[in-house]
């Protein structure tokens, strides 16, 4: 199952067609490709996404709470705009009683609540992953997505920013 | 003195509860005001209550706000897992939050939030109800 994902993730990445197959002027090029690795970090979460039951989005946003990237399953109602401004107060938050109470640095923020589970993780200082799903989806599918796709979505957040 | 032996009683709870958790650094129950009402911490551990205390009431409030923000029903519990710790918070009620500090080194994730559902249990069950 994971080398099925590696090789997924393989063909997500973007291949140049986008920018270079047009041969436009080179301006123009360039916003090419800005959105070509956009995409590939859409992508990226949508694959992710893909392997989530009872998911109902998957964002990465900044620690200001915009928005960089979010994927809402068809069916889930939740608002990513507000999950991504509201869950970058608790990234925020989870840092800063990290650091008062002397654990050292945060690998993840887990919220349970009778109804979802959101799991949390910095990618660094300025921006996080999160997960938000359902009560009854597998937390440990959740877990083990995030560990495999952390680096690929860092990658191409790279590439964006 | 009703509200003195009822105090006691939190404690004592606490203090059974602790001494059967392993890598346990501190345990506590505090007011929606971030002051605690009882805390354990076993000889050793610098943890600051009062701090904590503080800290963790505003990381309560801030997942209510959440999972009611999100529509995803009551809040149950948080957990931060960090390098060396786990800071897990649950609400007790509309008024307190169980709050467990662990070591990382000595507990799994799974122990951590089987523990902390059996225990927030046991201890609501011994707080005053207004």
């Amino acid at each position: 199952m994971e080398q099925e994902n590696i090789e997924r993730m393989g063909r997500a990445e973007p291949r140049g067609e986008r920018g270079e197959g047009r041969g436009e002027a080179r301006g123009e090029a360039k916003g090419e490709t800005r959105s070509g690795t956009k995409h590939s970090l859409k992508s990226t979460l949508e694959e992710m996404a893909a392997q989530i039951e009872g998911l109902l989005c998957v964002a990465v946003a900044g620690s200001d709470g915009v928005a960089i990237s979010t994927y809402v399953p068809s069916g889930s109602m939740l608002n990513s705009e507000l999950a991504a401004a509201q869950l970058a107060a608790i990234f925020r938050m989870s840092r800063a009683t990290a650091d008062k109470l002397k654990a050292g640095e945060v690998e993840d923020n887990l919220l349970t609540s009778a109804a979802g589970q959101i799991l949390i993780k910095p990618l660094n200082a300025e921006s996080y992953l999160a997960i938000v799903a359902s009560r009854d989806a597998p937390l440990g599918i959740i877990r083990l997505a995030v560990k495999s796709y952390a680096g690929a979505i860092e990658q191409a957040l790279g590439k964006v920013g | 003195m009703a509200a003195e032996e009822k105090k006691k009683s939190i404690s004592s709870v606490l203090k059974e509860l602790a001494s059967t958790t392993e890598g346990l650094l501190g345990l506590g129950v505090m007011d929606m005001e971030g002051v605690p009402i009882a805390v354990v911490t076993p000889p050793g551990s610098s943890l600051n209550a009062e701090l904590a205390a503080a800290q963790l009431a505003v990381v309560v409030r801030l997942c209510s706000l959440t999972a009611d923000k999100l529509k995803l029903g009551g809040f149950d519990e948080n957990l931060i897992s960090t390098t060396s710790k786990y800071i897990l918070t649950r609400p007790l009620g509309a008024n307190f939050y169980l709050a467990m500090i662990l070591s990382r080194d000595s507990t799994t994730l799974g122990m951590v939030r089987m523990i902390a559902k059996e225990h927030a249990d046991q201890i609501y069950d011994a707080l005053p109800k207004f």
